[in-house]
Protein backbone atom coordinates (compact mmCIF):
# COMPACT_ATOMS: atom_id res chain seq x y z
CA UNK A 1 0.00 0.00 0.00
CA UNK A 2 1.35 3.51 -1.11
CA UNK A 3 1.85 6.18 1.50
CA UNK A 4 -0.77 8.18 -0.05
CA UNK A 5 -3.73 4.95 0.41
CA UNK A 6 -2.50 4.37 4.16
CA UNK A 7 -2.91 7.97 4.62
CA UNK A 8 -6.25 7.58 3.02
CA UNK A 9 -7.17 4.68 4.90
CA UNK A 10 -6.06 5.98 8.30
CA UNK A 11 -8.55 9.12 7.67
CA UNK A 12 -11.56 6.22 5.90
CA UNK A 13 -10.70 4.33 9.54
CA UNK A 14 -10.96 7.24 11.99
CA UNK A 15 -13.95 9.08 10.29
CA UNK A 16 -16.57 6.62 8.86
CA UNK A 17 -18.66 6.42 11.57
CA UNK A 18 -19.12 10.25 11.83
CA UNK A 19 -19.38 10.56 8.22
CA UNK A 20 -22.16 7.23 7.92
CA UNK A 21 -24.09 9.68 10.46
CA UNK A 22 -24.19 12.78 8.65
CA UNK A 23 -25.02 10.78 5.23
CA UNK A 24 -27.93 9.22 7.65
CA UNK A 25 -29.34 12.98 8.65
CA UNK A 26 -29.04 14.14 5.13
CA UNK A 27 -30.71 11.17 3.29
CA UNK A 28 -33.35 9.72 6.14
CA UNK A 29 -32.84 6.72 4.57
CA UNK A 30 -29.88 4.47 6.10
CA UNK A 31 -29.20 2.48 2.70
CA UNK A 32 -28.72 5.60 0.99
CA UNK A 33 -27.09 6.83 3.39
CA UNK A 34 -24.43 4.46 3.15
CA UNK A 35 -24.25 4.68 -0.73
CA UNK A 36 -23.94 8.38 -0.45
CA UNK A 37 -21.00 7.33 1.90
CA UNK A 38 -19.63 5.23 -0.42
CA UNK A 39 -19.72 7.29 -3.79
CA UNK A 40 -18.43 10.27 -1.26
CA UNK A 41 -15.46 8.90 -0.18
CA UNK A 42 -14.31 7.16 -3.23
CA UNK A 43 -14.73 11.35 -5.07
CA UNK A 44 -12.49 12.02 -1.83
CA UNK A 45 -10.63 8.95 -2.56
CA UNK A 46 -9.90 10.78 -6.10
CA UNK A 47 -8.83 14.20 -4.99
CA UNK A 48 -6.72 12.81 -1.79
CA UNK A 49 -3.47 14.32 -3.42
CA UNK A 50 -5.15 17.87 -4.07
CA UNK A 51 -6.21 18.15 -0.45
CA UNK A 52 -3.38 19.12 0.87
CA UNK A 53 -4.38 20.91 4.12
CA UNK A 54 -5.67 17.73 6.08
CA UNK A 55 -7.56 19.65 8.60
CA UNK A 56 -10.11 20.58 5.53
CA UNK A 57 -10.72 17.14 4.73
CA UNK A 58 -13.69 16.66 6.58
CA UNK A 59 -14.99 20.60 5.49
CA UNK A 60 -14.11 18.65 2.16
CA UNK A 61 -16.02 15.79 2.15
CA UNK A 62 -19.20 17.45 3.58
CA UNK A 63 -18.80 19.26 0.43
CA UNK A 64 -19.01 16.55 -1.83
CA UNK A 65 -22.13 14.66 0.70
CA UNK A 66 -24.28 17.31 0.28
CA UNK A 67 -24.09 18.08 -3.09
CA UNK A 68 -23.97 14.21 -4.06
CA UNK A 69 -26.96 14.25 -1.70
CA UNK A 70 -28.76 16.12 -4.45
CA UNK A 71 -27.54 13.91 -6.91
CA UNK A 72 -28.90 11.09 -5.56
CA UNK A 73 -32.07 12.18 -5.92
CA UNK A 74 -31.74 13.12 -9.63
CA UNK A 75 -31.11 9.33 -9.79
CA UNK A 76 -33.92 8.06 -7.44
CA UNK A 77 -35.98 9.99 -10.59
CA UNK A 78 -34.40 8.06 -13.20
CA UNK A 79 -34.02 5.17 -11.19
CA UNK A 80 -31.94 2.57 -13.29
CA UNK A 81 -31.01 0.60 -10.25
CA UNK A 82 -31.80 -2.89 -10.28
CA UNK A 83 -31.33 -6.05 -8.36
CA UNK A 84 -28.51 -8.27 -7.84
CA UNK A 85 -28.54 -11.94 -7.33
CA UNK A 86 -27.67 -10.97 -3.65
CA UNK A 87 -28.83 -8.60 -0.91
CA UNK A 88 -26.28 -6.76 0.27
CA UNK A 89 -25.57 -8.25 3.82
CA UNK A 90 -25.97 -4.53 5.49
CA UNK A 91 -25.88 -4.28 8.94
CA UNK A 92 -28.85 -2.77 9.95
CA UNK A 93 -29.87 0.69 11.06
CA UNK A 94 -31.33 1.46 14.33
CA UNK A 95 -33.50 3.91 15.17
CA UNK A 96 -34.09 4.98 18.40
CA UNK A 97 -37.53 4.60 19.46
CA UNK A 98 -39.20 7.59 19.90
CA UNK A 99 -42.85 9.52 20.40
CA UNK A 100 -42.13 12.50 21.78
CA UNK A 101 -39.95 15.58 20.78
CA UNK A 102 -37.24 13.54 18.94
CA UNK A 103 -39.75 12.22 16.69
CA UNK A 104 -41.39 16.09 15.45
CA UNK A 105 -37.61 17.11 15.22
CA UNK A 106 -37.29 13.99 12.53
CA UNK A 107 -40.75 14.42 11.24
CA UNK A 108 -39.83 18.05 10.15
CA UNK A 109 -36.34 17.40 9.19
CA UNK A 110 -37.38 14.84 6.58
CA UNK A 111 -39.71 16.89 5.02
CA UNK A 112 -37.69 19.77 4.74
CA UNK A 113 -36.31 20.63 0.91
CA UNK A 114 -32.85 18.91 0.34
CA UNK A 115 -31.03 22.00 0.66
CA UNK A 116 -32.77 23.51 3.97
CA UNK A 117 -32.48 20.07 5.19
CA UNK A 118 -28.29 20.39 4.80
CA UNK A 119 -28.16 23.44 6.75
CA UNK A 120 -30.02 21.99 9.60
CA UNK A 121 -27.69 18.91 9.52
CA UNK A 122 -24.43 20.63 9.53
CA UNK A 123 -25.73 23.71 11.88
CA UNK A 124 -26.97 21.56 14.73
CA UNK A 125 -25.56 18.14 14.22
CA UNK A 126 -22.20 19.50 12.90
CA UNK A 127 -22.38 22.15 15.13
CA UNK A 128 -20.62 24.52 12.15
CA UNK A 129 -20.92 28.30 12.13
CA UNK A 130 -23.02 30.20 10.03
CA UNK A 131 -20.10 30.61 7.79
CA UNK A 132 -18.85 27.23 7.45
CA UNK A 133 -22.41 26.33 6.53
CA UNK A 134 -22.69 28.79 3.32
CA UNK A 135 -19.18 28.31 2.37
CA UNK A 136 -19.85 24.66 2.16
CA UNK A 137 -23.54 24.88 0.58
CA UNK A 138 -22.49 27.55 -1.41
CA UNK A 139 -25.30 30.25 0.01
CA UNK A 140 -25.21 33.30 1.58
CA UNK A 141 -25.13 33.76 5.80
CA UNK A 142 -28.46 35.04 5.20
CA UNK A 143 -30.22 32.11 3.76
CA UNK A 144 -28.91 30.12 6.18
CA UNK A 145 -29.96 32.36 8.85
CA UNK A 146 -33.52 32.39 7.13
CA UNK A 147 -33.49 28.64 6.62
CA UNK A 148 -32.96 27.86 10.16
CA UNK A 149 -35.39 30.12 11.31
CA UNK A 150 -37.77 28.42 8.94
CA UNK A 151 -36.95 24.96 10.62
CA UNK A 152 -37.29 26.15 13.93
CA UNK A 153 -40.81 27.94 13.38
CA UNK A 154 -42.05 24.71 11.50
CA UNK A 155 -40.79 22.26 14.66
CA UNK A 156 -42.75 24.68 16.93
CA UNK A 157 -45.91 24.84 14.90
CA UNK A 158 -45.77 20.92 14.73
CA UNK A 159 -44.84 20.04 18.62
CA UNK A 160 -47.91 19.67 20.88
CA UNK A 161 -47.63 22.33 23.71
CA UNK A 162 -46.89 18.86 25.93
CA UNK A 163 -44.14 18.52 24.52
CA UNK A 164 -42.75 21.89 24.11
CA UNK A 165 -41.58 22.91 27.19
CA UNK A 166 -41.54 26.36 28.46
CA UNK A 167 -38.11 26.65 29.37
CA UNK A 168 -36.90 25.95 26.52
CA UNK A 169 -38.74 28.76 24.21
CA UNK A 170 -36.77 32.18 23.51
CA UNK B 1 -38.01 24.41 20.71
CA UNK B 2 -34.52 25.92 20.50
CA UNK B 3 -31.29 25.48 18.02
CA UNK B 4 -30.02 22.75 21.27
CA UNK B 5 -33.63 20.82 20.56
CA UNK B 6 -32.47 20.37 16.97
CA UNK B 7 -29.04 19.52 18.01
CA UNK B 8 -29.61 17.06 20.56
CA UNK B 9 -32.41 15.54 19.08
CA UNK B 10 -30.50 15.02 15.69
CA UNK B 11 -27.78 13.29 17.81
CA UNK B 12 -30.29 11.09 19.49
CA UNK B 13 -31.24 10.22 15.85
CA UNK B 14 -27.61 9.60 14.45
CA UNK B 15 -26.27 7.69 17.61
CA UNK B 16 -27.31 4.40 16.55
CA UNK B 17 -26.84 4.46 13.23
CA UNK B 18 -24.14 1.43 11.97
CA UNK B 19 -23.86 0.66 8.76
CA UNK B 20 -21.52 -2.31 7.39
CA UNK B 21 -18.09 -0.43 7.66
CA UNK B 22 -16.58 0.10 3.89
CA UNK B 23 -13.20 -1.03 3.64
CA UNK B 24 -10.46 0.75 1.32
CA UNK B 25 -11.15 -1.74 -1.48
CA UNK B 26 -14.45 -0.77 -1.36
CA UNK B 27 -13.78 2.82 -1.89
CA UNK B 28 -11.19 2.22 -4.25
CA UNK B 29 -13.76 0.17 -6.11
CA UNK B 30 -16.09 2.91 -6.38
CA UNK B 31 -13.68 5.40 -7.35
CA UNK B 32 -12.63 3.46 -10.48
CA UNK B 33 -15.98 3.06 -11.28
CA UNK B 34 -16.02 6.94 -11.15
CA UNK B 35 -12.88 7.69 -12.71
CA UNK B 36 -13.70 5.37 -15.79
CA UNK B 37 -17.10 7.18 -16.35
CA UNK B 38 -15.34 10.47 -16.08
CA UNK B 39 -12.75 9.73 -18.48
CA UNK B 40 -15.17 8.27 -20.61
CA UNK B 41 -17.08 11.35 -20.70
CA UNK B 42 -14.61 14.20 -20.98
CA UNK B 43 -11.79 14.76 -23.44
CA UNK B 44 -12.34 14.78 -27.19
CA UNK B 45 -10.54 12.38 -29.16
CA UNK B 46 -9.14 13.34 -32.74
CA UNK B 47 -9.13 10.10 -33.58
CA UNK B 48 -13.05 9.27 -32.00
CA UNK B 49 -14.38 12.16 -33.71
CA UNK B 50 -13.13 10.99 -37.09
CA UNK B 51 -14.45 7.39 -36.47
CA UNK B 52 -17.80 9.10 -35.16
CA UNK B 53 -18.26 11.12 -38.37
CA UNK B 54 -17.53 7.98 -40.83
CA UNK B 55 -19.16 5.60 -39.35
CA UNK B 56 -22.20 6.63 -37.03
CA UNK B 57 -23.80 8.39 -40.53
CA UNK B 58 -23.84 4.97 -42.20
CA UNK B 59 -25.82 2.87 -39.20
CA UNK B 60 -27.64 5.69 -37.31
CA UNK B 61 -29.36 7.48 -40.36
CA UNK B 62 -31.66 4.83 -40.60
CA UNK B 63 -29.57 2.46 -43.70
CA UNK B 64 -26.89 0.00 -43.39
CA UNK B 65 -28.27 -2.62 -44.64
CA UNK B 66 -31.75 -1.16 -45.83
CA UNK B 67 -31.01 2.09 -47.83
CA UNK B 68 -27.73 3.34 -49.31
CA UNK B 69 -26.44 6.55 -47.77
CA UNK B 70 -24.68 9.12 -49.83
CA UNK B 71 -20.88 8.90 -48.77
CA UNK B 72 -20.14 10.54 -44.60
CA UNK B 73 -19.13 14.19 -44.95
CA UNK B 74 -15.60 13.88 -43.38
CA UNK B 75 -16.89 16.99 -41.15
CA UNK B 76 -19.72 17.16 -39.12
CA UNK B 77 -22.58 19.11 -40.84
CA UNK B 78 -24.00 22.37 -38.65
CA UNK B 79 -27.91 22.39 -38.38
CA UNK B 80 -29.82 25.44 -38.64
CA UNK B 81 -30.13 28.12 -36.33
CA UNK B 82 -32.20 27.38 -33.19
CA UNK B 83 -34.53 29.36 -34.38
CA UNK B 84 -35.38 27.41 -37.26
CA UNK B 85 -36.76 24.43 -36.48
CA UNK B 86 -35.43 21.07 -37.41
CA UNK B 87 -38.22 18.17 -37.81
CA UNK B 88 -36.82 15.04 -36.35
CA UNK B 89 -38.22 11.65 -36.00
CA UNK B 90 -38.36 10.54 -32.40
CA UNK B 91 -35.42 8.14 -31.22
CA UNK B 92 -32.46 8.43 -29.75
CA UNK B 93 -29.96 10.47 -30.12
CA UNK B 94 -26.13 10.09 -28.72
CA UNK B 95 -23.84 12.34 -27.65
CA UNK B 96 -19.57 11.42 -28.24
CA UNK B 97 -16.96 13.91 -27.43
CA UNK B 98 -19.45 16.80 -27.76
CA UNK B 99 -20.62 15.81 -31.34
CA UNK B 100 -24.39 15.01 -31.23
CA UNK B 101 -25.65 12.12 -33.24
CA UNK B 102 -29.33 12.67 -34.48
CA UNK B 103 -31.68 9.94 -35.32
CA UNK B 104 -31.88 11.04 -38.80
CA UNK B 105 -27.73 10.46 -39.11
CA UNK B 106 -27.30 14.20 -39.39
CA UNK B 107 -23.90 15.26 -36.99
CA UNK B 108 -23.69 18.30 -35.34
CA UNK B 109 -20.91 19.78 -33.39
CA UNK B 110 -21.97 20.86 -29.76
CA UNK B 111 -21.05 23.00 -27.19
CA UNK B 112 -22.44 20.75 -24.67
CA UNK B 113 -19.93 19.94 -22.08
CA UNK B 114 -20.15 16.15 -21.65
CA UNK B 115 -18.21 15.77 -18.38
CA UNK B 116 -19.81 13.89 -15.76
CA UNK B 117 -23.31 14.27 -18.08
CA UNK B 118 -25.57 11.29 -17.43
CA UNK B 119 -28.65 12.66 -18.88
CA UNK B 120 -30.02 15.00 -21.82
CA UNK B 121 -32.84 14.93 -24.00
CA UNK B 122 -33.89 16.70 -27.89
CA UNK B 123 -36.59 18.01 -28.65
CA UNK B 124 -38.17 17.00 -32.02
CA UNK B 125 -37.03 20.30 -33.16
CA UNK B 126 -33.79 19.66 -32.73
CA UNK B 127 -33.05 21.51 -29.73
CA UNK B 128 -31.23 19.92 -27.09
CA UNK B 129 -31.97 19.94 -23.36
CA UNK B 130 -29.53 19.44 -20.85
CA UNK B 131 -29.11 18.89 -17.06
CA UNK B 132 -25.94 20.30 -16.33
CA UNK B 133 -23.96 18.12 -14.05
CA UNK B 134 -22.84 20.25 -10.88
CA UNK B 135 -24.71 23.53 -11.68
CA UNK B 136 -28.71 23.65 -10.83
CA UNK B 137 -28.87 25.03 -14.63
CA UNK B 138 -31.22 23.34 -17.12
CA UNK B 139 -29.11 24.45 -20.63
CA UNK B 140 -30.96 24.25 -24.01
CA UNK B 141 -28.94 24.15 -27.13
CA UNK B 142 -30.16 25.17 -30.36
CA UNK B 143 -30.35 22.96 -32.97
CA UNK B 144 -26.95 24.44 -34.55
CA UNK B 145 -25.38 23.01 -31.13
CA UNK B 146 -24.85 26.64 -29.85
CA UNK B 147 -26.32 27.50 -26.07
CA UNK B 148 -29.54 28.89 -26.50
CA UNK B 149 -30.79 29.31 -23.21
CA UNK B 150 -30.92 28.90 -19.83
CA UNK B 151 -33.12 28.09 -16.86
CA UNK B 152 -32.81 27.54 -13.36
CA UNK B 153 -33.75 24.65 -11.25
CA UNK B 154 -33.38 23.52 -8.08
CA UNK B 155 -31.58 20.36 -9.25
CA UNK B 156 -30.87 19.41 -12.70
CA UNK B 157 -33.35 16.60 -13.77
CA UNK B 158 -35.17 16.26 -16.99
CA UNK B 159 -38.21 14.34 -18.01
CA UNK B 160 -39.22 13.35 -21.94
CA UNK B 161 -42.12 12.37 -23.23
CA UNK B 162 -42.30 9.52 -25.26
CA UNK B 163 -42.34 11.01 -28.77
CA UNK B 164 -39.47 14.00 -27.66
CA UNK B 165 -41.92 16.82 -27.89
CA UNK B 166 -42.53 17.81 -24.59
CA UNK B 167 -39.75 17.86 -21.63
CA UNK B 168 -40.33 18.86 -18.01
CA UNK B 169 -38.28 19.95 -14.97
CA UNK B 170 -39.21 21.60 -11.79
CA UNK B 171 -37.96 25.10 -10.99
CA UNK B 172 -36.29 26.71 -8.09
CA UNK B 173 -40.25 26.99 -6.60
CA UNK B 174 -40.72 23.63 -6.82
CA UNK B 175 -42.97 24.79 -9.70
CA UNK B 176 -43.38 22.08 -12.79
CA UNK B 177 -42.07 23.64 -16.09
CA UNK B 178 -42.39 22.38 -19.34
CA UNK B 179 -40.96 22.95 -22.81
CA UNK B 180 -42.30 21.97 -26.19
CA UNK B 181 -41.23 21.33 -29.12
CA UNK B 182 -41.33 24.18 -31.96
CA UNK B 183 -42.06 26.69 -28.84
CA UNK B 184 -39.89 29.44 -27.65
CA UNK B 185 -40.83 29.62 -24.16
CA UNK B 186 -41.94 26.79 -21.51
CA UNK B 187 -45.06 26.68 -20.01
CA UNK B 188 -44.52 27.17 -15.69
CA UNK B 189 -47.71 25.80 -14.20
CA UNK B 190 -48.72 27.94 -11.35
CA UNK B 191 -48.67 24.62 -8.95
CA UNK B 192 -45.89 22.32 -8.39
CA UNK B 193 -45.92 18.58 -6.79
CA UNK B 194 -47.90 17.65 -3.75
CA UNK B 195 -45.59 16.64 -1.44
CA UNK B 196 -45.34 17.42 2.59
CA UNK B 197 -43.24 20.58 3.44
CA UNK B 198 -41.77 22.40 1.07
CA UNK B 199 -40.65 19.60 -1.27
CA UNK B 200 -40.25 18.74 -4.56
CA UNK B 201 -41.87 15.70 -6.09
CA UNK B 202 -41.10 13.36 -9.19
CA UNK B 203 -42.09 14.04 -13.01
CA UNK B 204 -42.78 10.21 -13.53
CA UNK B 205 -44.77 10.76 -16.86
CA UNK B 206 -46.19 13.37 -19.49
CA UNK B 207 -47.64 13.08 -23.08
CA UNK B 208 -49.78 15.44 -24.81
CA UNK B 209 -49.64 18.99 -26.57
CA UNK B 210 -49.94 22.57 -26.36
CA UNK B 211 -49.89 22.21 -22.72
CA UNK B 212 -50.43 26.37 -21.70
CA UNK B 213 -54.43 25.25 -22.99
CA UNK B 214 -54.27 22.29 -20.88
CA UNK B 215 -53.27 19.69 -23.90
CA UNK B 216 -50.62 18.18 -21.59
CA UNK B 217 -50.88 15.16 -18.88
CA UNK B 218 -47.86 15.00 -16.32
CA UNK B 219 -47.88 12.21 -14.13
CA UNK B 220 -46.27 12.94 -10.84
CA UNK B 221 -45.54 11.72 -7.56
CA UNK B 222 -42.97 11.12 -4.02
CA UNK B 223 -40.48 9.25 -5.80
CA UNK B 224 -42.16 5.59 -5.04
CA UNK B 225 -46.10 6.13 -5.81
CA UNK B 226 -46.98 8.10 -8.32
CA UNK B 227 -49.85 10.19 -7.00
CA UNK B 228 -51.07 13.02 -8.72
CA UNK B 229 -51.98 14.50 -12.57
CA UNK B 230 -51.60 17.94 -13.58
CA UNK B 231 -53.43 19.30 -16.85
CA UNK B 232 -53.65 22.70 -16.20
CA UNK B 233 -51.81 25.58 -15.88
CA UNK B 234 -53.92 27.66 -13.34
CA UNK B 235 -55.35 24.31 -11.17
CA UNK B 236 -53.24 22.22 -9.13
CA UNK B 237 -52.44 18.31 -9.20
CA UNK B 238 -55.11 16.18 -9.01
CA UNK B 239 -54.80 12.77 -7.08
CA UNK B 240 -54.61 10.28 -9.66
CA UNK B 241 -56.91 6.95 -9.25
CA UNK B 242 -55.42 3.95 -9.70
CA UNK B 243 -56.54 0.30 -8.89
CA UNK B 244 -53.71 -0.03 -6.63
CA UNK B 245 -50.51 2.17 -6.24
CA UNK B 246 -47.73 2.42 -8.59
CA UNK B 247 -45.01 4.17 -10.04
CA UNK B 248 -45.05 5.32 -13.65
CA UNK B 249 -41.60 4.25 -15.48
CA UNK B 250 -42.96 4.85 -19.39
CA UNK B 251 -45.86 6.34 -20.89
CA UNK B 252 -47.13 4.72 -24.52
CA UNK B 253 -46.40 7.58 -27.35
CA UNK B 254 -49.96 8.16 -27.29
CA UNK B 255 -50.37 8.00 -23.31
CA UNK B 256 -53.15 5.08 -23.24
CA UNK B 257 -50.77 2.50 -21.47
CA UNK B 258 -47.79 2.83 -19.04
CA UNK B 259 -45.23 1.21 -18.20
CA UNK B 260 -45.80 0.55 -13.86
CA UNK B 261 -43.75 -0.79 -10.99
CA UNK B 262 -45.50 -1.97 -7.87
CA UNK B 263 -44.16 -3.20 -4.83
CA UNK B 264 -44.73 -7.01 -4.59
CA UNK B 265 -43.91 -9.68 -2.23
CA UNK B 266 -42.70 -11.52 -4.99
CA UNK B 267 -39.51 -9.16 -5.08
CA UNK B 268 -39.32 -7.01 -2.22
CA UNK B 269 -36.00 -5.49 -3.55
CA UNK B 270 -37.44 -4.10 -6.56
CA UNK B 271 -41.08 -4.90 -6.55
CA UNK B 272 -42.82 -6.24 -10.01
CA UNK B 273 -43.87 -4.30 -13.09
CA UNK B 274 -46.93 -3.92 -14.85
CA UNK B 275 -48.58 -2.39 -18.40
CA UNK B 276 -51.45 -0.69 -17.34
CA UNK B 277 -54.30 0.87 -18.86
CA UNK B 278 -55.06 4.40 -17.12
CA UNK B 279 -58.75 4.38 -18.53
CA UNK B 280 -60.20 1.21 -17.84
CA UNK B 281 -57.81 1.26 -14.51
CA UNK B 282 -56.57 -2.51 -14.89
CA UNK B 283 -53.44 -3.87 -15.61
CA UNK B 284 -53.26 -5.92 -18.50
CA UNK B 285 -49.97 -7.28 -18.00
CA UNK B 286 -47.74 -8.19 -14.85
CA UNK B 287 -44.04 -9.45 -14.74
CA UNK B 288 -41.69 -9.94 -11.41
CA UNK B 289 -39.30 -11.00 -13.91
CA UNK B 290 -38.77 -7.81 -16.02
CA UNK B 291 -38.81 -4.04 -15.37
CA UNK B 292 -39.22 -2.13 -18.40
CA UNK B 293 -37.98 1.51 -18.66
CA UNK B 294 -39.54 2.86 -22.02
CA UNK B 295 -41.54 2.06 -25.31
CA UNK B 296 -40.42 2.14 -28.63
CA UNK B 297 -41.03 4.83 -30.08
CA UNK B 298 -43.97 3.35 -31.93
CA UNK B 299 -45.72 2.01 -28.57
CA UNK B 300 -45.39 -1.62 -29.07
CA UNK B 301 -42.37 -2.63 -27.21
CA UNK B 302 -40.43 -2.05 -23.97
CA UNK B 303 -36.85 -1.92 -23.09
CA UNK B 304 -36.26 -3.69 -19.93
CA UNK B 305 -33.20 -3.89 -18.14
CA UNK B 306 -32.04 -5.46 -14.73
CA UNK B 307 -28.49 -4.79 -13.16
CA UNK B 308 -26.59 -2.48 -10.52
CA UNK B 309 -24.63 0.02 -10.09
CA UNK B 310 -25.29 1.82 -13.41
CA UNK B 311 -24.25 -1.15 -15.17
CA UNK B 312 -26.47 -4.22 -16.54
CA UNK B 313 -25.70 -7.41 -17.55
CA UNK B 314 -28.32 -7.85 -20.79
CA UNK B 315 -31.15 -5.85 -21.99
CA UNK B 316 -34.34 -7.45 -23.00
CA UNK B 317 -37.17 -6.23 -25.60
CA UNK B 318 -40.65 -6.81 -24.10
CA UNK B 319 -44.03 -7.61 -26.16
CA UNK B 320 -47.44 -5.64 -24.31
CA UNK B 321 -47.42 -8.80 -22.20
CA UNK B 322 -44.35 -8.44 -20.91
CA UNK B 323 -43.35 -11.44 -22.68
CA UNK B 324 -39.55 -11.45 -23.89
CA UNK B 325 -39.16 -10.97 -27.60
CA UNK B 326 -35.04 -11.01 -27.54
CA UNK B 327 -32.55 -9.70 -25.50
CA UNK B 328 -28.90 -8.68 -25.57
CA UNK B 329 -26.39 -9.83 -23.57
CA UNK B 330 -22.91 -7.68 -24.00
CA UNK B 331 -19.33 -9.34 -24.35
CA UNK B 332 -17.57 -11.36 -22.07
CA UNK B 333 -15.22 -8.34 -19.02
CA UNK B 334 -18.05 -5.81 -20.65
CA UNK B 335 -21.69 -4.55 -19.05
CA UNK B 336 -23.96 -2.55 -20.52
CA UNK B 337 -23.80 1.19 -19.45
CA UNK B 338 -26.98 2.87 -21.20
CA UNK B 339 -29.16 2.34 -24.26
CA UNK B 340 -32.21 4.25 -25.96
CA UNK B 341 -34.15 3.46 -29.08
CA UNK B 342 -32.66 4.22 -32.54
CA UNK B 343 -36.48 3.84 -34.38
CA UNK B 344 -38.73 0.78 -33.46
CA UNK B 345 -36.91 -1.79 -34.95
CA UNK B 346 -33.65 -1.17 -33.59
CA UNK B 347 -31.86 -0.28 -29.64
CA UNK B 348 -28.83 1.56 -29.39
CA UNK B 349 -26.83 0.12 -26.77
CA UNK B 350 -23.48 1.08 -25.02
CA UNK B 351 -20.90 -1.05 -23.30
CA UNK B 352 -18.03 -0.07 -21.35
CA UNK B 353 -15.14 -2.39 -20.35
CA UNK B 354 -15.41 -3.72 -16.58
CA UNK B 355 -11.70 -3.94 -16.04
CA UNK B 356 -8.41 -2.78 -17.62
CA UNK B 357 -8.15 0.29 -19.37
CA UNK B 358 -11.71 2.00 -19.66
CA UNK B 359 -13.34 1.49 -23.49
CA UNK B 360 -16.43 2.27 -24.39
CA UNK B 361 -18.61 0.29 -27.94
CA UNK B 362 -21.84 1.77 -29.36
CA UNK B 363 -23.72 -1.03 -30.88
CA UNK B 364 -26.97 -1.37 -32.99
CA UNK B 365 -29.37 -3.92 -31.59
CA UNK B 366 -31.95 -5.48 -34.03
CA UNK B 367 -35.17 -5.97 -32.00
CA UNK B 368 -36.10 -9.12 -34.39
CA UNK B 369 -33.21 -11.12 -33.73
CA UNK B 370 -30.58 -9.88 -31.10
CA UNK B 371 -27.96 -9.47 -33.28
CA UNK B 372 -25.78 -6.56 -32.80
CA UNK B 373 -23.93 -4.37 -35.44
CA UNK B 374 -21.12 -2.70 -33.83
CA UNK B 375 -20.94 0.84 -34.94
CA UNK B 376 -18.25 2.34 -32.93
CA UNK B 377 -15.97 -0.11 -30.98
CA UNK B 378 -13.84 0.06 -28.65
CA UNK B 379 -13.75 3.92 -27.84
CA UNK B 380 -11.51 5.56 -25.28
CA UNK B 381 -14.03 8.08 -24.17
CA UNK B 382 -17.85 7.62 -23.47
CA UNK B 383 -21.22 7.92 -25.04
CA UNK B 384 -24.40 9.18 -23.65
CA UNK B 385 -27.98 8.13 -25.11
CA UNK B 386 -30.80 10.76 -25.37
CA UNK B 387 -33.57 10.08 -23.11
Amino acid sequence: MTDRDADFTAYLEARQPRLLRIAYLLTGDPHQAEDLLQTSLAKLYLAWNDVRDRDHVDAYVRRIMVNENSSLWRRAWRRRELPTDEVPDLTPVHDRPDEGVGARVWEVVQTLPRKARAVVVLRYYEQLSEAETAEILGISVGTVKSQCHRALATLRERTPADLNPREEER
Amino acid sequence: MTEETFTRELERRAEHVHGAPLTFDDVRGKARSIRRRRQGLASAAAAAVIAAVIVIPMALGGGGDRTPQPAPSPTPTPAPSPSVALPTVPGSSVLHDGTLQRPDGSQVPTEIDGTDLQQFGVLTDGRVVVPVPGVRKIRVYGADGTLDTEYDVDLNVIAMSADDTLVAWIDPDYRVVVLESGKAEPTTFDWGVPMPGESYGSIDGLYGSDCAHGGCTLLVGDFNTTTHVLTKVEDPAVELETSEPLRVAAVSPDGTRWAVTYAADQDPQFGCSGIYDPTARTMLARSCEATPWSFSPDGQLLVSARGDNQMWGSIEVLDQDLELVTSYRPPAGTAVTDWGWQDPQHLLVVTSSIEGPPTWSLVRVGVDDGAAQPLMPDQDSGFVISE
